[in-house]
């Protein structure tokens, strides 16, 4: 997926939970709804969907057979790296201004 | 004691009678012994003999999520159907038999409750997100001459 700067926008926060527990690991939806409050069920394949057009996030089938057959496991991209450095970032300066500009 | 090479396991099955309350558990293990290994040894299910005689077979049913599945898969695109309507399924049904299969009924009815409204509140901001995208796409899009 090829982005232009000008069209590059931080995270939403949603986002960033998704990518902070990317950021080492590749993970399913539900993996991720366990490990993090932000996330519900209802919610996190629409999500991820978005991300995957964005470019944020990839996934690919794991299982191909069994039960199982058709689940996707989820992993961050280059791009979804950007971001989250550039969101993580952002609040460090957000907080610094907060602070009156002492670190 | 070592195994010999060409020993395979088996897999027993037991049913232990519990005379005075009608009821029988059954217990398998993986062994080359018929004797039972206590460390392998896996409940399975525990049945209430009166309640088999009583109650009628029951039919084989679909897994959970089967209607929807077909719904979304006649209605929905399939990059959505298999990203988003079929994974919140496979959800479901690891959660269900997660319960099923540790004998929590109460807690398996209850991830179903949970699941189905759960994927109802999928298939809502899955519309209305389509719906805001096609709009601010066709808003922001310039008009080409």
């Amino acid at each position: 997926v090829i982005v232009k700067e000008k069209d590059f926008k931080l995270p939403s926060p949603t986002e960033v939970a998704v990518l902070e527990l990317l950021a080492g690991k590749e993970m399913y939806g539900l993996q991720m709804v366990k490990a993090s409050d932000r996330l519900t069920r209802g919610s996190i394949y629409v999500i991820l969907n978005r991300m995957e057009d964005k470019g944020l996030v990839t996934s690919r089938v794991a299982e191909t057979t069994g039960p199982n057959a058709g689940r996707r496991v989820y992993s961050i991209t280059g791009l979804g790296q950007r971001a989250y450095a550039a969101w993580q970032q952002a609040q460090a300066a957000y907080g610094l201004a907060w602070n009156g500009g002492v670190a | 004691m070592s195994k010999d090479k060409n020993e395979k396991d088996i897999l027993h099955l037991r049913a232990v009678e519990l005379e005075t309350s009608g009821r029988a558990v059954f217990y398998s293990w993986a062994s080359t012994r018929k004797e039972p290994d206590i460390s392998k040894l896996v409940k399975l299910i525990e049945v209430k003999w009166s309640e088999v005689a009583r109650k009628p077979a029951k039919a084989i049913t679909s897994p959970p999520g089967s209607l929807v599945l077909k719904v979304t898969d006649f209605l929905c695109t399939k990059k959505v159907y298999e990203r988003v309507f079929l994974q919140a399924v496979l959800d479901m049904r690891e959660e269900y038999n997660e319960a099923l299969f540790s004998g929590r009924k109460e807690k398996a009815r209850w991830v179903l409750i949970r699941s189905y409204l759960s994927l109802a509140w999928t298939v809502a901001l899955q519309v209305f997100t389509g719906i805001l995208d096609k709009i601010i796409k066709t808003l922001w899009t310039k008009p080409t001459r």
